[in-house]
């Protein structure tokens, strides 16, 4: 099949679900507490994405087998036990974490604890793809995983260095003014607020150029509002003859079969 | 007899966006002056290069909205000239840039520019220049002593009055010194019968509502005369809190900003009277010297608050007289 620029820029955006559409902290507003508080150097934000990856995954994947195996009468433990399980996990990520770096465990303090929670988050998230399948579920998680480290790390070399004036703890000399009030949660805020301004931005600007490349009757402003998402499903109990609105205006029914 | 085509409002007052702004940037100027006075030039400096960035930022701005140009707007100017009165006249040009170019850029136009601000830009900037560089913003020079435009560690600093009463201590200036703003502080907030002049010339060009400053003025005082320091009388402790800082330049040019500023009078008085208790509550319990600015910016976000809670007054209030009736 040919497919247009748009169709491309959207296979892409559907692929990525989670990293750039559909990002839990820019999209949902999950795990706000690491990237607003927490993720004050690029450190702090490997570390948080570690700790992340390390609990997410194995999270993510044991608790749908546990859920299988627990009897229907127990079915009300189900969120102890979902708790029980990512605390669990987050005990052997903080030793490895702690040994790959003892200054980042420190950075990161009492917020690694909290990464439990939103494990539970995104493993709840995970959980509602389609058909539950282990193997999705597995690719969700590291979508929104992707997602988590993308935005952590923006937030914390964008801290790092507007704050501090440092890079992974390097002085960089260009930096002359030190801004420290980024440092402040509050000022993290405001500072991923324009991050998903940017992402916003950038959406609309490739949108805007892959739809003029490959205009095809409809307005690219009509477009650019449901763009990405899957077109609805044709109503099959349509009385026949009736034309759709849609074809209605914007195609155009050739010559031949008009006549006809 | 003619028809008018044009859409509404067909009834137009002169009391518009630009004239508005025009009169506040007009008694923004008196302050410079004596700025200019006790300092030197340099403080025109600071202004020329604080109204120019935010200009700059503003443009830049429009542009990115797709507004294009609006050369009308005098916002900027006005968001300028108040981040530079508010800074210590030997501060180095760069922070007040940095304020006014954060108060356009980060807190005007991402609401949508001119007009739809929720926060006064101009005390958002100065709220991130004093956390980030607090200390420089503590410090001001001696008045009637000229700076040079480059400012070294030669230049004696001394502390502002507003420092000294947050610290417990109680600042030995004259009633002469204190009308006359000849005291350590920032470079436009000190001269209070300046201000005070700039208030008149704003209150007759209806740009400022009288009971709001008022309200204002009135909730400080109250608290200071209830809570003071000890060796001080009622009298006293409310003379040195409304003049030591820049408690008077907020009330008049800050406070009654058209677009911050509530809709209905009784949510106005209500919004003067909350920007008051936070004000004291910051200076007696705060760490922050410029707490009136950070209590602005609290209040800001109450401001469509109280004008709900007005107009639901008005709903109920006119509901009661049609049942008696």
């Amino acid at each position: 099949m040919k497919m247009n620029k748009n169709h491309w820029y959207a296979r892409f955006l559907r692929g990525t679900k989670g990293v750039f559409r559909g990002n839990p902290v820019l999209g949902a507003g999950l795990a706000l507490p690491f990237v607003v508080v927490a993720a004050s150097s690029l450190q702090t934000a490997v570390g948080l994405s570690i700790g992340a990856l390390l609990t997410m995954l194995p999270v993510g994947l044991l608790i749908p087998l546990i859920m299988q195996k627990i009897p229907e009468q127990f079915r009300w433990l189900d969120y102890p036990l979902r708790a029980l399980i990512a605390a669990l996990f987050l005990m052997p990520t903080r030793v490895i974490v702690g040994a790959i770096s003892p200054a980042l465990m420190d950075s990161v303090g009492v917020y690694f604890s909290l990464l439990c929670v939103s494990t539970l988050l995104f493993a709840s998230r995970a959980m509602t793809v389609e058909e539950q399948r282990l193997e999705k579920v597995l690719l969700e998680l590291t979508r929104l995983w992707l997602g988590l480290t993308m935005v952590l790390l923006l937030v914390g070399i964008c801290r790092e260095v507007l704050g501090n004036g440092t890079l992974w703890g390097k002085p960089l000399t260009w930096m002359k003014i030190r801004f420290s009030a980024v440092m402040v949660s509050g000022l993290g805020f405001i500072l991923l607020g324009f991050i998903a301004a940017l992402g916003q931005k950038i959406h609309r600007s490739v949108l805007f150029v892959c739809l003029w490349i490959g205009k095809n009757g409809r307005t690219v402003k009509d477009k650019i509002v449901h763009f990405g998402e899957r077109p609805p499903k044709e109503n099959k109990n349509k009385i026949s003859g009736e034309i759709p609105e849609e074809t209605a205006d914007h195609e155009q029914i050739p010559e031949g079969k008009e006549q006809e | 007899m003619s028809v008018n085509e044009r859409p509404f409002p067909h009834i137009r007052s002169e009391e518009r966006s630009p004239l508005m702004m025009l009169d506040t940037a007009i008694a923004l100027i008196p302050p410079f002056f004596m700025a200019c006075f006790y300092y030197g030039v340099r403080s025109l400096a600071m202004g020329a290069m604080t109204i120019t960035a935010a200009i700059c930022a503003n443009w830049i701005s429009s542009l990115f909205n797709g507004r294009g140009i609006e050369w009308w707007d005098a916002s900027p100017v006005v968001t300028g000239m108040i981040v530079a009165l508010m800074m210590p006249a030997s501060i180095p040009f760069y922070i007040p840039v940095i304020a006014a170019v954060f108060g356009i850029l980060v807190v005007k136009f991402p609401f949508g520019g001119t007009g739809n601000n929720l926060f006064n830009p101009a005390a958002a900037g100065l709220a991130f220049v004093s956390v980030c560089f607090g200390d420089q913003l503590l410090s001001y020079p001696v008045p009637l002593e000229p700076l040079p435009m480059t400012v070294d560690e030669g230049i004696k600093l001394v502390q502002g009055p507003a420092s000294m009463l947050k610290m417990g201590a109680i600042p030995t200036i004259s009633v002469e010194q204190l009308a006359l703003g000849n005291f350590a502080g920032p470079m436009g907030t000190t001269n209070i019968l300046v201000i005070a002049a700039c208030l008149v010339y704003l209150l007759v060009r209806k740009n400022v509502k009288w009971y709001v400053p008022a309200a204002y003025l009135a909730t400080v005082s109250c608290f200071a005369a209830c809570i003071h320091h000890e060796n001080i009388t009622a009298g006293e402790s409310i003379v040195l809190e409304l003049v030591a800082g820049s408690l008077m330049f907020v009330a008049v040019y800050m406070l009654s900003e058209p677009v911050t500023l509530p809709k209905r009078p009784m949510a106005k008085v209500l919004y003067a009277v909350t920007a008051g208790i936070i004000t004291m509550l910051f200076r007696y319990y705060g760490v922050a010297i410029q707490s009136a600015v950070f209590a602005l910016l609290l209040t800001n976000a109450f401001s469509p608050l109280f004008d709900y809670m007005a107009e639901r007054a008005r709903v109920l209030e006119r509901r009661a007289i049609r049942e008696n009736e």
